[in-house]
Parts: structure tokens; sequence; C-alpha cells
């Protein structure tokens, strides 16, 4: 079986097929796969943009001793392995653990535990680098208008609403296509914590090319709606 | 004369462990307007946002009619009887309308209300036509009434002006401190106004302090000031001669 082969080359294109079928006709175990990798990570991103967002508004804006220290361990979240969140998690979770109690592993809300840590950084950073290239002078103007600081968060975040977008994009884009995390919290358990990237794993593991592509080009398709709705933004969409 | 509104006492400010601001005394009266004029670095800034309540004091104790700021009077309730206008326009998104709204909206006045009191501000600063335009499509000269609309319709008891022209075209310029001049005049607002344009300074203030490296060298009425500088500093900042006091000889210093 060489590269040219024709059996190869003709079980992977009926994989493209197939997975195109299984995507046309609605295939209820492939849509509840991707259904269920939404709810998870938009759910677990739209939490991290609540903490997220104040926190970088925090960070940037007030004085105090290991500011740059914080700064700092966000950067470092930018590059935080998966995989060793995924342990820490675990091992916190683990029925005997600090955090046992709740009996979370193996539930789609330990994956997006796990997902909240890992996009948290992405989104507190990109948000202090948006308010840092706000004129200074802005924030002491809403300031001098008289808004509360709430007030002044809200304005500051009409402000900077574009680059917040980003901001989840960015955070969305990085745990949707994550696989170690998910696969250890979550344990690819099919109707609740099977996910696209771990049904990807599995589904090449056990040689079924067909529905690892169909997963595969869905996955990429959204990261190409993501990437293409920040393009229009960034150029109609504008105001 | 009117009673003192605005009183400072011994305000200094430092900044990244450097004092630049010495101590200083300060007081408007209702209806005054009391520039600051320095050369770069001089702290004028620092003074005003300072006095604005913007800036973390290193000491000193700021009051409005009585009440000292932070004591009896929050720093929210002080912002909300003034208002400041800086060197950039510093427009948000939407319209000149929205922008000029925008204080009358942070303390709770209903939008029918807002229209009603915008109008008129936006009809003496001649912008009444650019209402609905977007603020990032004005011109540097359009921007800064719409600032000043949006600071004037809350009819502040104190104004605060950091160099509001210094970005402007001369022109421009001069055309709007005229303008602003008669309308701080018939509304009688304090203002404190920062600025390193003499002229400026002589049109619009009735007494001016002169800052060197965060002190007060000298505060006066504009003119008396160039015509009679107190030390050989002050004339080179207002760029007079300085006639020592004893044979009014012309020193070079």
């Amino acid at each position: 079986m060489g590269v040219g082969s024709w059996d190869y080359w003709a079980e992977i294109s009926q994989g493209f097929i197939d997975a195109v079928l299984l995507l046309v006709t609605g295939d209820p175990e492939t849509w509840g796969i991707i259904r269920q990798s939404l709810y998870i990570s938009v759910s677990a991103t739209i939490v991290s943009m609540v903490f997220g967002v104040p926190a970088g508004f925090w960070i940037a804006y007030s004085r105090f001793r290991g500011r740059g220290l914080l700064l700092a361990i966000c950067n470092t979240g930018f590059g935080l392995p998966p995989v060793v969140v995924g342990l820490v998690l675990s091992i916190l979770l683990l029925r005997h653990g600090p955090l046992g109690y709740f009996n979370l592993r193996f539930t789609p809300y330990a994956m997006m535990i796990g997902q909240f840590i890992l996009s948290m950084p992405i989104i507190v950073n990109l948000t202090v680098v948006a308010l840092q290239q706000l004129d200074p002078k802005l924030r002491l103007q809403i300031k001098a208008l008289g808004a509360s600081r709430l007030q002044t968060l809200w304005l500051l975040s009409r402000e900077i609403r574009l680059p917040l977008l980003v901001a989840y994009m960015a955070g969305f884009g990085a745990v949707v296509s994550e696989v170690g995390a998910s696969q250890m919290l979550g344990g690819n358990l099919p109707g609740s914590t099977r996910v696209l990237t771990t049904a990807i794993v599995m589904e090449t593991g056990m040689g079924h090319y067909d529905r690892a592509i169909a997963y595969g080009i869905v996955l990429l398709l959204l990261v190409a709606l993501v990437v293409g709705f920040l393009t229009w933004l960034q150029f109609g969409g504008r105001r | 004369m009117n009673e003192v509104l605005l009183q400072a006492w011994r305000v200094s400010v430092r900044r990244e462990k450097r004092i630049t601001l010495q101590p200083i005394d300060f007081s408007a009266r209702a209806g005054e307007t009391i520039g600051i004029y320095g050369p770069n670095g001089a702290g004028k800034s620092t003074l005003l946002l300072a006095l604005a309540g913007l800036l973390p004091l290193e000491s000193g104790t700021i009051a409005l009619a009585g009440q000292v700021l932070g004591q009896d009077l929050a720093p929210l309730a002080y912002h909300r009887r003034i208002a400041a206008v800086f060197q950039q326009p510093l427009l948000l998104r939407g319209t000149v309308a929205h922008n000029v709204e925008l204080g009358l909206a942070l303390r709770g006045i209903n939008r029918k209300e807002r229209r009603k009191r915008a109008l008129p501000v936006l009809e003496q600063l001649g912008i009444a036509h650019l209402a609905d335009r977007s603020a990032g499509t004005l011109s540097g000269g359009e921007a800064q009434r719409a600032s000043l609309a949006r600071a004037l319709v809350l009819k502040p008891e104190i104004l605060y002006l950091d160099e509001p022209f210094a970005a402007l075209d001369q022109p421009t310029r001069r055309r709007l401190v005229r303008e602003l001049a008669g309308l701080l005049q018939a509304q009688q607002i304090a203002t404190v106004f920062v600025t390193h344009d003499l002229m400026e300074a002589s049109v619009l203030c009735d007494r001016c302090l002169i800052l060197d490296k965060g002190a007060v060298l000298q505060e006066g009425v504009p003119d008396e000031i160039v015509r009679h500088p107190r030390t050989a500093r002050v004339a080179e900042i207002v760029g007079s001669d300085y006639i020592g006091e004893n044979g009014g000889r012309l020193r070079a210093d």
C-alpha cells in the first residue's frame, strides 16, 4: 500500500463523500456533537468575558503591587498547555479532591471550567491591550462627565467593542479547537461530553475516517466563520 | 465680588515618586476665569487635573462651596457639578448629539429633556446642523465645539479647560476663544483655563497664575503680570523685559 495506492485514495475520497452526506442529511449523531461543542465553548467563553473584561479594566487602570506579575501570568496564559489545565482540574475534581463534592468530573461543566480557565487569560490580555490603545485622557474625560464606575466601564467597553469582539473570538477559537483538556475533563461521553475535537481523535483512532473528516470540516468551517465575521466587522460592519 | 466657590489648600501631586506639583493654594469665585500659564512641563495640566478631582493628591484639600471633596462631597457628586474640556476633543462613538447629551444621560435625564437642553447649546456653538453627524467625521474645530457643548450643556459650577484650543489652527482658534469668552461672560461659570498662549489668557482670564516647575511664581491680572513681572524667570516666561527693583536696569538673567 504505497502513497499512490488505489485503495488508499478510494478510502479517503469515500470518507469525504460520506462526510458531506453526514452533514447535509442532518445525521443526528453528527449534529448532536456540533451542538454540544458550541454549547460548551460558547458558555465557557461568555463566562470568561463576564469576568475577563472587568478584570482587564482593573489591571489596566488600577495601580497596585503585583500588577506586573498579574499581567505576566496572563501572558503566560496565552501559552497555557491545555493538558496541564486538564490534569490539574482533574485532580481537583477527583471524588476525594477539594472540588470532588460537586461531582463534576466527566460532565460538560468540567469542560466548561477548563475552557473558562483557558480562554480567560486571552480575554483579559486583549482587553488590557485594547484599553492601552485608548487616549489615557479619555477615561478622565468620562469621569469628568460624571460617570460612575459602572458607567465608565460601560462607556469604555463601547469604545473598544471591536477589540472586545476580537478577544471573544480569539478565546472561542482557542477552546473550541482544543482537545487535551476536553478529553481529560469530559471523557468523550456520547451525547454529553463528546465534542468535535474529542470525536475526531476517537473516530480517527477507530478508522472511521468519514466521521472524522466530517467533524474536521465542521471545525474548519466554524473557524472560517469566526474569521470571516471578524473580517466583515473590520471592513463593512463598522460603526 | 462673588463668594469663593472653589477653594484648594496646599494641594500637591506626586507622580512616579517625583513631586510634580508643589503645595499650591487656589481659589475661584463664581463667574471668575482663572488662567494657568507656564512653559511645557510646568505642571499646568497636573494642577488642573488635581483641582478637577481626576488625580490622586499627595497632600491638600479641595472644597466646592464649602464642601470638602472626599469628606462632605463624594468624587462622583463633585464630578457631576463640574465639567472639563481637554486639548483633544475626546468624543465617543456615536453622533454629535449623543456626545453632547452624554453627561445628561449619565445623570439619568430622559431623552426628551436631554434634547431640549442640548439644542440651545448646539446653536450657541454653531454646530446644530452637525447634531446627527457621526463624531468621527468632524473636523478638529467642529469636534472641539462639540466637546465644549458637551461640557456647557451640563451648566457646570466650574469649567476646567486644559488647552482646549492648542490643537486648532490660528483662525479657528481666535474665533472660538472670542465665542467662548462671550459664553463664559453670559453664563457666569467659574472657569479654570490652562493655556500656553498669552493672547488667549488675556482675552479670557480675569486672573492668571504663572506656573513653573510645579510652583506658582506670580499671580494677577495677565496684562499686569506682563507689565510688571516679579522675577526674571516670570519675565522670561511671559516674554517681557524684567526691570529690576533698583535703577530700572535691564537684567539679562
